[in-house]
């Protein structure tokens, strides 16, 4: 019997010689990429392009099999390439170690394969992989797991759902003052430990300004944010001294004692919140420091309240919402592992100066800028400790270094097994895919049910409102540098502003067939760039406003009538390269008629519907769905069709009209 | 100059600092993310494992992969059969410079690069010889996978477990794992299983709708009217769901609503104690409102087990759980309900408040602990032991208090046997299989996981009476038709075969007892999935026997 024997009395003659030459990427060699990259080898494909960006950790090496700790710090891509290759000679395996946003995985890259298979850990790249396919009509296998639950999903243009169909989960947000100055849970604490102390010390130097401005608009405390860039330009200074030996003591104290000052000097803030204290460095580490009663705020009401809830009815602390994770108990507190123990004030002192004595020798070794790992054990320790101190200040409770992991990594449970079982299952789906059997192909999860451990679903189609698959994608061949956004508009058959050009001799005797073009928005992303009633930007380039290849242009019709228009940047071809600005394509697709999402009866309560769902409202109808849709998705943000008096426009993000406060920073 | 003296500075510095605080070893570091799925009690017990797996072929080597890479003690793969070509194109951890060598030898040296703390052991008799020789053998492994054995081995091999345990409770649990191109089967026998932790994703009960003395006190010391709108926007939801359904209770003779209609007067009841109607804590509120009328109670699965033979009678050879189990029994006579769990969901409210309210529910917890000791000292002088001997009998404060949080999620499986057992040893909820095939056709449906079954039956008859795999052929085909027929005959059944049986017997034939990589990699995480639950006694089993059916992407169970 032959080595392909099996596979070739299984698949069928015909098959069985098609995977030999099929071309499939795999994105992610993580803990399904490795299971997928042996089973397509073992199930024969021929070429197998494989894409990571990640380098190998300790951690992953409980399930990512195709590493051993020698390869630890290693790039993913080419390790998994280099120890599975050798498996199957006749494969050739193409390893990538880069980001799949790079613009030179373009419409035409993504084309050149015949099915695309992610095997992804964020959220953004599954969108992004996601568009590209359904742009380039190339069938795509999506998969995730966490833990004992997993999920496959075939997608195919037009036949099934797309991944962005049905609305996802935003990250969590939070407002700039309540993380720079008046945090009230862990998570506060730990978001400004991760997100701004530790790349104010080590990472790439950013500019606050566009942050604070923006926290401006949504309505941000202007004082407590003209404080916030005092703070924030102090930071320069402690940056360049570093690498001398007391840096800990002047960072301590530049943080925890002369910045908690300052916002205590701001009386307003605290008198409807629990001030901070100030820490001492010197004294803590001499252990005669004692931290003072927290001055509580407000004045003392008098009720007839038992001892028990006196707390309750003395004392205001404004807006405290504690963390879910604190009420949960770790599972392994009795277990005496030594990152789950309860860190005292000297404790995360001590792990404060040396995290930051190691970080900063090992930033002036490098000169690189440093970017936060969970997996980096200098920056966990950093952040574990510069989070616990800052919640001593504020009264917050502390977290152990186990549960700060898990808190600023977004760590999710993973094990080989349930990685294992995705895996066949997408190599399964994508022989169904490859040989067209479109009524076999199922969406498939991985759940923990004693009767039935995989649940089984059949496609459904594409949700007529989605904002990614309905849209007509169109390659776009063009020298971004000199093409400019009007010229590239009126030959898509758009109108350039009303108001532009008063003096442009062309304009005055518009002719018949330019009355006919239509008004429309034009997105990058979520980017407004252009709109009728604003049109200056019609006379930039694509480059000026940062449109390159690899990136799209989403032409949204003014009145809503048809769906969109995504022109996607390539090159030209390369003997008009620097003649021509654009290529126009010989015949425009017809654009479809939009559907239209239904408008809700009556006025929307306000966006809380959207945060919570109540586990027991039988019977009631949730027609928040198309509205969360629109804000959710992570590709082009559409402006309203219909007369919803519910949404007001900013800056092409479509907000809900309440007053919650709008997505500031984001825990990745 | 100056720069070099600067970083030796820094150097010494960071090298006189104390060993940073909390850092993980290594091992926790690799184990990390499954750590959070098992805890470290689940660790230990895989570390403790030993595996033997029966055969080398692609699923067995796919399997013991996800074993390895977690961490079991040791592991076996007991095999006489050389590596051949096939092999080496669909088992991963066996190559083509291996063909001709022994296959247990050269996937044990293979799997073990994978991990360094895991033993593995190569066995290269024939498991005829070693039942035949020395069936204790068996006994001495944790757990044992058999993969793709003749029907009569794994019949013997069941037997050898069952007649080698000395209790039900000490029968090494063995796994049945068959597959044939697309589809796999997997089958269990155990003795007794417990589950001491199912994980559940219900979380705890507040027991709202009949809140604890003090908490009730608590939320009546709370005047709503009296306080300023921050303090009334942070009152807790559970204190207003408490408050409100005291309300509703004094207006009907202390009962909880119980039709639809009630519920939601109840539900507009809370609303109107809002004041401007944009409350987050309210909104809190409304969305638990339903635990105001789900009445406590012990969880029926709690209530089954704790009437159960192995917990009323117990002796001072029983493991800890079974003292545990005993001392609820005593504790649900006095109370309606499981011990209180002490944790607190998510609110909206003052860290003050929510360590307050953490305080009132920790202190009820306490109280309910001690009550459950006494429940459990009653346990312990019931099977003449004696109290103070308790730590020793794992007893103690700690693995109460561990008991106390998974109660609810605490399952014992009574034994499960494998294979052709005799009609005097079957139980009330152990059908014979042939017996539930028929079951499913009297009723008028044969669902494609009995079908399936059916096929790998007919398939091991096929191989018994012609000493190989069936091919996809007229004739071969026409064999498969006859013994399915015959099977069911025997039972009863006369009808034309069902479409759904005619279509698994063709896969069958197909397939021709291959072992493909796609099959290989579901069949060999969902074993190993199962192989986890049982060493760790965490999470619950599949139940029954599992076929996997990849032509129609999914898997179904069957109920022996
Ligand atoms: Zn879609």
């Amino acid at each position: 019997m032959g080595r392909d024997a099996y596979a070739r009395a299984i698949l069928g003659k015909d098959l069985f010689a098609q995977l030999g030459n099929t071309r499939v990427l795999l994105v992610g060699a993580g803990g399904i990429g490795c299971e997928l990259l042996k089973t397509l080898l073992l199930t024969g494909f021929g070429h197998i392009t494989i894409l990571d960006l990640d380098t190998i950790d300790l951690s992953n090496l409980n399930r990512q099999f195709l590493f051993r700790k020698k390869d630890v710090k290693q790039p993913k891509a080419l390790v998994a390439a280099d120890t599975a290759g050798s498996f199957n000679p006749a494969c050739t395996i193409e390893p990538i170690h880069a980001d799949i946003f790079e613009p030179r995985f373009d419409l035409a890259w993504f084309s050149g394969f015949d099915i695309v298979l992610n095997a992804l850990d964020n959220m953004a790249a599954r969108l992004h992989v996601n568009r590209m396919c359904i742009a380039a009509n190339v069938p795509l296998v999506e998969s995730g797991t966490a833990g004992y639950m997993g999920q496959v999903q075939p997608i195919v243009k037009d036949r099934t759902e797309c991944f962005a169909c049905l609305p996802k989960d935003t990250p969590k947000t939070f407002p700039v003052c309540t993380i720079r100055s008046t945090p009230s849970t862990p998570v506060h604490c730990i978001v400004w430990a991760k997100t701004y102390l530790f790349s104010k010390l080590f990472g790439e130097s950013e500019d606050d300004d566009a942050e604070f401005a923006e926290a401006l608009k949504n309505g941000e405390n202007p004082t407590e944010i003209a404080e916030l860039r005092v703070e924030a330009a102090a930071f320069s200074a402690i940056r360049s001294s570093l690498s001398s030996p007391n840096a800990p003591s002047l960072v301590f104290d530049k943080i925890y004692n002369a910045d908690i000052n300052r916002l205590l000097g701001m009386e307003d803030m605290w008198k409807s919140r629990t001030p901070p204290v100030p820490l001492d460095y010197t004294a803590i580490r001499a252990r005669s420091f004692v931290l003072p009663e927290r001055k509580k705020p407000g004045t003392v009401k008098t009720t007839n309240a038992s001892t028990n809830s006196k707390a309750l009815v003395n004392k205001t602390v404004n807006g405290l919402k504690n963390g879910k994770r604190e009420a949960n108990g770790s599972p392994d507190s009795a277990s005496g592992l030594k990152d789950r123990k309860e860190l005292s004030l000297e404790d995360n002192v001590e792990l404060f100066a040396s995290s930051v004595q190691r970080l900063a020798a090992r930033q002036a070794s490098t000169s690189q800028p440093l970017s936060f790992d969970k997996d980096d054990d200098d920056a966990l320790d950093f952040v574990t400790a510069t989070a616990n101190l800052r919640a001593i200040c504020y009264g917050i409770p502390t977290k152990t270094r186990w549960e700060v992991k898990e808190m600023a990594g977004n760590i999710i449970p993973a094990i080989a097994t349930t990685n294992a079982m995705i895996s066949g299952m997408i190599v399964l789906q994508a022989l169904h895919l490859l040989k067209k059997a479109y009524h076999l192909i199922r969406s498939v999860y991985v759940r923990k049910k004693p009767h039935s451990p995989l649940g089984t679903s059949t496609m459904v189609p594409p949700n007529p409102y989605c904002a990614i698959c309905k849209d007509v994608y169109v390659p776009f061949p063009c020298n971004p540098e000199i093409a400019i956004l009007g010229d590239v508009l009126r030959a898509v058959g758009v109108a350039k502003a009303e108001d532009e050009d008063d003096d442009d001799d062309e304009d005055m005797n518009r002719t018949e067939n330019e009355k006919e073009l239509r008004e429309a928005y034009v997105y990058e992303g979520n980017r407004l760039l252009f709109e009728p009633e604003m049109g200056e930007n019609a006379k930039k380039t694509l480059a000026y406003m940062g449109v390159t290849w690899g990136k799209s242009l989403i032409v949204t019709d003014y009145e809503g009538k048809v769906v969109n228009l995504v022109l996607v940047l390539l090159p030209l071809p390369p003997d008009q390269g620097d003649i021509k600005p654009f290529v126009v394509p010989a015949q425009l697709p017809p654009l479809p008629s939009r559907v239209l999402p239904p408008v809700p009866s009556e006025p929307l309560t306000p966006a809380k519907s959207l945060k919570r769902s109540a586990p027991e409202d039988e019977g009631e109808v949730d027609d928040t769905r198309a509205i969360k849709r629109i804000r959710t998705e992570g590709g082009a943000v559409k402006a309203p069709t219909g007369k919803e008096t519910n949404f007001r426009e900013e800056n092409g993000v479509l907000i809900l009209d309440d007053d919650e406060d709008d997505n500031v920073i984001q825990l990745d | 100059m100056a720069q070099t003296a600067e970083a030796k500075t820094i150097e010494e510095a960071t090298v006189t600092i104390v060993s940073p605080q909390g850092r993980p070893d290594e091992k926790t570091r690799r184990y990390d993310r499954q750590l959070r799925l098992w805890a470290s009690s689940g660790q230990a017990a895989l570390e403790s494992a030993r595996i033997l797996v029966i055969s080398g072929g692609a699923t067995s080597t796919s399997t013991l992969k996800n074993l390895v890479l977690p961490g079991i003690g040791e592991f076996t793969i007991l095999d006489h059969l050389p590596v051949t070509y096939a092999d080496a194109g669909n088992n991963f951890f066996l190559h083509v410079n291996g063909i001709g060598k022994s296959r247990a030898e050269e996937a044990v040296s293979h799997l073990a690069e994978l991990n360094d703390s895991v033993k593995g052991k190569a066995d290269t008799r024939d498991v005829n010889a070693v039942l035949e020789n020395e069936p204790e053998f068996f006994l001495s492994f944790t757990l044992i996978i058999a993969v793709n054995l003749s029907p009569e081995i794994e019949d013997r091999l069941a037997q050898a477990l069952r007649s080698g345990a000395s209790t039900p409770r000490d029968t090494v649990p063995l796994m049945i794992v068959r597959t044939a191109g697309f589809y796999a089967m997997i089958g269990t026998q155990i003795g007794e299983h417990t589950v001491v932790d199912a994980h559940s994703e219900t979380p705890p009960s507040l027991r709202l709708d009949n809140a604890f003395p003090a908490l009730l006190e608590y939320a009546r010391a709370i005047d709503l009217d009296s306080l300023d709108s921050t303090d009334f926007g942070h009152v807790p939801w559970v204190v207003l769901l408490v408050k409100a359904l005291e309300n509703w209770k004094q207006k009907h003779d202390g009962q909880l609503p119980k039709s639809y209609a009630e519920k939601q007067e109840l539900k507009k009841s809370l609303e109107k104690m809002r004041r401007r109607g944009d409350e987050e804590n309210f909104d809190e509120a409304v969305a638990q409102a339903y635990r105001m009328w789900t009445p406590t109670v012990v969880p029926s699965e709690t209530r089954a087990l704790l009437s159960d033979p192995s917990v009323t009678t117990i002796t001072s050879s029983s493991p800890s759980i079974f003292y545990f189990l005993l001392a609820l029994s005593h504790f649900v006579q006095q109370h309606s309900y499981l011990p209180l769990v002490p944790t607190l969901p998510d609110m909206h409210t003052t860290t003050d408040t929510y360590v307050e309210l953490q305080n009132l529910f920790r202190a009820q917890a306490d109280r309910e602990m001690l009550v459950f000791e006494d429940c459990l000292k009653r346990a312990v002088e019931e099977v003449h032991e004696t109290w103070e001997e308790r730590e020793s009998l794992g007893l103690g404060r700690a693995e109460v208090k561990e008991f106390i949080r998974n109660a609810a999620g605490v399952r014992v499986f009574k034994g499960k046997k494998w294979g052709s057992v005799e009609p005097s040893e079957i139980e009330a909820s152990d059908q014979k299989p042939v017996t539930a095939l028929q079951n499913e056709l009297e009723s008028g449906m044969l669902p494609a996981p009995a079908a399936v079954y059916l096929a790998f039956l007919c398939s091991a008859d096929f191989y018994s009476a012609h000493a190989r795999q069936p091919q996809p052929t007229e004739a071969d085909n026409q064999l498969l038709t006859t013994y399915a027929t015959q099977r069911l005959a025997n039972g009863g059944w006369n009808g034309e075969l069902p479409e759904t049986v005619t279509t698994a017997l063709g896969e069958i034939a197909r397939a021709q007892g291959s072992d493909i990589p796609t099959t290989a990699a579901l069949t060999g995480g969902l074993v190993a999935q199962e192989a986890i639950k049982f060493l760790t006694r965490q999470y619950v089993p599949i139940e029954g026997t599992c076929i996997v059916d990849l032509i129609r992407s999914t898997t179904g169970t069957l109920p022996f």
